[in-house]
Parts: C-alpha cells; structure tokens; sequence
C-alpha cells in the first residue's frame, strides 16, 4: 500500500483537465481515471474537467462500467463539446452543411475551428473549457492543474488557469505534439504555431510528464531550458479495473487460446497478424484449433471502420473470432479465458501501449508482434515469458506464434510465478506515486 | 415492426454496397427495408427490395446517341447530383409516402444529404443518419 504525505490543513485542490474521461472509451481513459483516483485518495479535492457525455456518445463510444471506477470522491465538470463534422444525425446538420456539401463543409469547419486553438476538431473547445475553468476558479481556486494531452487544448485549460490565476500546472503527455511518435517525424516545425504555443506551456509548466523515456529525450533535446522539469511516469495496469489477480494456471489441453485486445487502429499491423496467424495455421506452427479472440473497436471513432472488419472476416476461417467491445468489467475474463496474448503494435521507438501492462499484469505468455524498437519491448524485456518478432511479416509472425504455442506447453509453474511476480512492479500506482508524493510536499509547503 | 428507407444518391452503379447495409439491417428482427435511388442500379438480388428510382431515365438518356441527352447527364451527374436530388424526392409522392412511414432514414451518400436534410425538416417523423452502425445500435436499444 503507498504511503501518502500528510496533508497539512485544508485539502488542496486538483484541477485534472481531461477531454476524455470516463465512461468514454478514448485512449489514455485509464491513466486519467487512474490519476484522479490516486490524488483523490492521496486526500487531495480533485475535480476533473472533460467534454459531456453525449459528446462521447455521439462521436467515440462509451464504456458504461467505466464510470464505476472512479472514486467517489471526485469531482467532474462536463463542459459542452460539439464535433460538427462526426455529427451523423442529419437533423444536427446546420444549413450550412447541408448546402455545401459534408466534404466542402467539412474544409472550411475544420479552418474555423484552428482558429482559437491549432488543432483539428478538439481546437474549438478552447472557449467552452476556459469559460468553465474561470467559474470553477471563482467557485474553488485550484492549488494545482494538471492536463493531460491529447487533445492539446487540453494543454491551454491549464495555461489559462496558469496565466490568469496564477496556478502552477503539469502537462502530461501520453503521446506528443510535434512528434509524430510512430514515423519520428516531426508534425510541425518548432517555429510553427504549434511550436510557440508549446515553447510557451514548457516554459510556464511546473512539471511535464511523460509516457517513456524516447519521448521525454526528444523534448528534453527540443525545450532544453525545461529538461529538468520532466519526468517519466510510466503507464501502468490498474487493480481496480483489472480485479483481483491470480497466478495463471498451466495449459490444460484444450483448444489454445490467443488474446488480443485493444483498439483496432490502420496503424496495427491487423493485416500481417492475420496473414501470419493462418500462415501459422497452415505450416502446423500452431494447433489446428487454435482460437485468435481479437476484441476492442475498430478505429478511433464510434463508426466502426469497415477496412479492418473485412481483413477480420476475412481470417474467420482460421480460427478468428472478432468479439467486439469489452466492456472493462469484462476485460479480467478475457485475460482469464486466454494461453497467451498478442501484443500487436504500430511501428515506432517513441510508442508505449496502455495495453502492455494489462498483458503483464495477466503473467501469461506475450506475443510481440510490433517493430523491436517499440518503446513497448522495453517494458517487457525482462518478462520471462515473452517472444517478439523480429520483423513484422507474415512470415516471421507465424513463426514467433509457433514458439508462443511452444512456451503455451512447456512453462513451468516457476516460469508463471515469475511472470505474475514481474507484473506487480508495474501497477500504476507505483509510476504514479513518486510524483504525487513530490506535488504534496511542494504544494503543502 | 421497424421500417428502415436507405436514401441513396447512387446511380448507373453495380448495388453490392446497398446490399451489405440492407443485409445488416435484416440481421435485426422484425426490420423490415426499402431503398430510395437517384438512378437505376445493377446487380439486384432477388430478395433485395425493390427499389424507387427517383430518375430512371438516366440510364436510357446515357445509353442514346442524342448528344443534347449526353451533355446533360454529364452536368447532372458531374455538378449537380445533391440538388437534382432533393429536387427529384420532393417531387415524388411515392417517396415522400416511404419517408413519412420510416422509423429510420439512412442517408448513403454525401449527394443524398441536402435532400435528407430538407425532408427531415418537413416530415417530423423518422430519424435520419449517415451512420449504419449509429442505426444498428438504435435498432438493438430497447424503445
């Protein structure tokens, strides 16, 4: 159990701006909730800022359970956003729209809303959040903000809290701005609007966050007047969410079964996985009924994309079965139900997933099917029950199942407990904590 | 019994697209699915419905050899397919009697959206989306 620091006094008061917070189904939900929770029961008031419900329901989908996972404790602020172009309820459409033509509209929406704030789509929450952070502040002052990007404008609540109030803030990156995190190219040139904009938040941050070490170096290379205010939190699995763990139990001779879960984006390898789970198939690497249970959605938004449906149908014949959605509090049986789990990744050194400490944290085999320099086989070099490809064919993934069945059948009981042992270092609570431990001190002083 | 119209400003065009939503709606009981066309389309299933095609002619206009035909069903498919369209659905009572009875109106194609969009506005009834999935997830909530 982490210990906390005693809060001296009154509590102090957390503003946590994130646009997607429970129930939405959006990436990085957990690490927000996760957050929250931990200054909450660290005997912090928190108050989370973030977009309404219907906005998740309209435009991302939503995880219902979710919601049960945050502590009660917590505070949250739904500020209205609109997402004109991702409206498909025709009666919502404006004049506009329907005259121009959606793809004509959608250009000029798209200009209109960088104006305030340079970002597709999310920049014209600017308005809407600064309004709402001004009246929580006459309401409640903050004693600390932190945001957590993306969205960016994520970035300007806090800076605006910063700037006209005075808060000191912490930007938190779960992936970046200016760096595209799976090519490493940059996406905007450092003296770009976006550029400045973040030149100005690194300046004025009390501390920035991230992910993994790749990216706090590429920034800490970029902003070297605010390297020292960066620190890594690393994700991490959450207990609440995951339930109360157990040792997997060895093979039991049934079918085998292999998991993945996560959401389905074009920049999964989802097409060489499924050339090289029935090339598999076919060469006698893996058992004929072998099951691949492939869950999560497909794509990022609430309209499943209908590219990556038909590359799942198209490997039903060879044992995939494409589940859909799993709600989070059915996220512990999935794990439970499976041999061995594939962790199919996009390309990139700066790239950690969310998902691979929930694989951890299952202590059962991990099939790596990404680029070996994902930030993600960092985390998992020392797990003992782990095989990656070297290179991500169809070919190579095959074979790497192959030797996954292999290990599905010949790990031994002191082989699980040292996976299921390696996995509790990785709670998120003990990325988390150093840090909260720090901004308690500091802020309490 | 839910009635399901798909709105689509295809035409001249082979119909397997409109048959993978028509399918998808049939998987959900008691559903039952009409289809509006701008133009004639092929490859028709027979248990596909029949469907109203707001200009038939077109087809026979672009298969004739009077270049006055040809040059118009160049401008009307070229530049004007979204306001023929509305044009077209305001005028036909048959469709305007399909849209009255529709629980749901799937708007297919981007053309189709100004004529969706002006009839929403006059039939109070009916709800219209250019989602497929968005309709699915209507269709499985209880009402």
């Amino acid at each position: 159990m982490t210990e906390w620091p005693i809060v001296s006094n009154a509590s102090p008061h957390l503003v946590y701006i994130a646009w997607g917070f429970a129930p939405a189904r959006t990436g990085g939900v957990y690490r927000a909730i996760a957050t929250a929770n931990a200054f909450a029961e660290a005997g912090w008031r928190v108050t989370v800022v973030c977009a309404e419900v219907e906005a998740y329901e309209k435009y991302i989908g939503v995880d219902a359970s979710l919601e049960s996972a945050v502590d009660d404790r917590v505070d949250v602020v739904r500020v209205p956003f609109e997402w004109a172009t991702q409206e498909t309820d025709v009666r919502e459409f404006s004049p506009a729209r329907a005259l121009l033509g959606s793809r004509a509209y959608g250009r000029i929406r798209s200009r209109l809303d960088r104006i305030g704030f340079p970002e597709h789509n999310y920049g014209q929450w600017r308005g809407a959040l600064e309004a709402a952070l001004d009246a929580l502040q006459r309401r409640s002052p903050a004693d600390l903000a932190i945001a957590t990007a993306n969205p960016n404008v994520d970035f300007q609540g806090a800076y605006h809290l910063h700037r006209e109030h005075g808060v000191p803030f912490v930007m938190d990156y779960r992936d970046a701005w200016r760096l595209d995190v799976f090519s490493g190219d940059d996406l905007a040139p450092r003296r770009s609007r976006i550029g400045r904009l973040e030149q100005r938040y690194m300046d004025a941050a009390h501390e920035v966050w991230f992910v993994n070490e790749a990216i706090r170096a590429w920034h800490a290379e970029e902003y070297p007047e605010t390297a020292d205010r960066m620190q890594v939190v690393m994700n991490g699995w959450d207990p609440q969410l995951l339930g109360e763990r157990r040792p997997p139990a060895p093979f039991d001779d049934g079918p085998m079964r292999f998991g993945y879960l996560g959401t389905i984006t074009p920049k999964v390898p989802l097409e060489a996985l499924m050339k090289g789970w029935t090339l598999a198939k076919e060469r006698g690497d893996i058992p004929a009924d072998a099951v691949l249970e492939v869950a999560g959605y497909l794509g990022y938004f609430a309209t499943p994309r209908g590219d990556l449906a038909a590359i799942l149908d198209a490997a039903t014949d060879a044992g995939v079965e494409f589940i859909g959605q799993v709600e989070k509090k059915q996220v512990a049986g999935f794990y439970a139900r499976q041999h061995a789990l594939v962790l199919a990744l996009g390309e990139g050194r700066y790239v950690t997933s969310g998902k691979v400490f929930e694989y951890v944290a299952s202590g059962k085999p991990i099939v790596s099917v990404h680029a070996p320099e994902n930030d993600s086989s960092n985390v998992l070099r020392e797990y003992p029950l782990w095989e990656a490809v070297a290179d991500v064919t169809p070919e190579e993934i095959a074979a790497t199942l192959g030797r996954t069945a292999g290990l599905v059948r010949t790990a031994t009981d002191q082989d699980r407990e040292a996976a299921f042992a390696f996995g509790e270092s990785l709670q998120r609570r003990e990325q988390i904590a150093p840090r909260i431990t720090a901004l308690t001190t500091e802020v309490s002083a | 019994m839910t009635r399901i119209v798909i709105l689509s400003a295809l035409e001249l065009r082979r119909s397997t697209a409109l048959q993978s939503y028509i399918d998808r709606f049939r998987e959900h009981p008691g559903v039952e699915v009409d289809v509006i066309t701008l133009g004639p389309l092929s490859h028709w299933r027979e248990t596909d419905p029949e469907p109203l095609v707001l200009d038939p002619r077109i087809g026979q206009r672009r298969k004739g050899r009077n270049p006055w035909h040809k040059a118009k069903v160049a401008r009307l498919t070229l530049r004007g397919p979204r306001w023929r369209m509305a044009r077209l659905l305001a005028r036909s009572t048959e469709a305007q009697a399909m849209l009255d009875q529709a629980d749901f109106v799937y708007v297919d194609q981007s053309a189709a959206v100004l004529a969706a969009w002006q009839q929403a506005r006059r039939h109070r009834a009916g709800q219209y989306f250019t989602s497929v999935p968005r309709i699915e997830r209507l269709l499985t909530e209880p009402r």
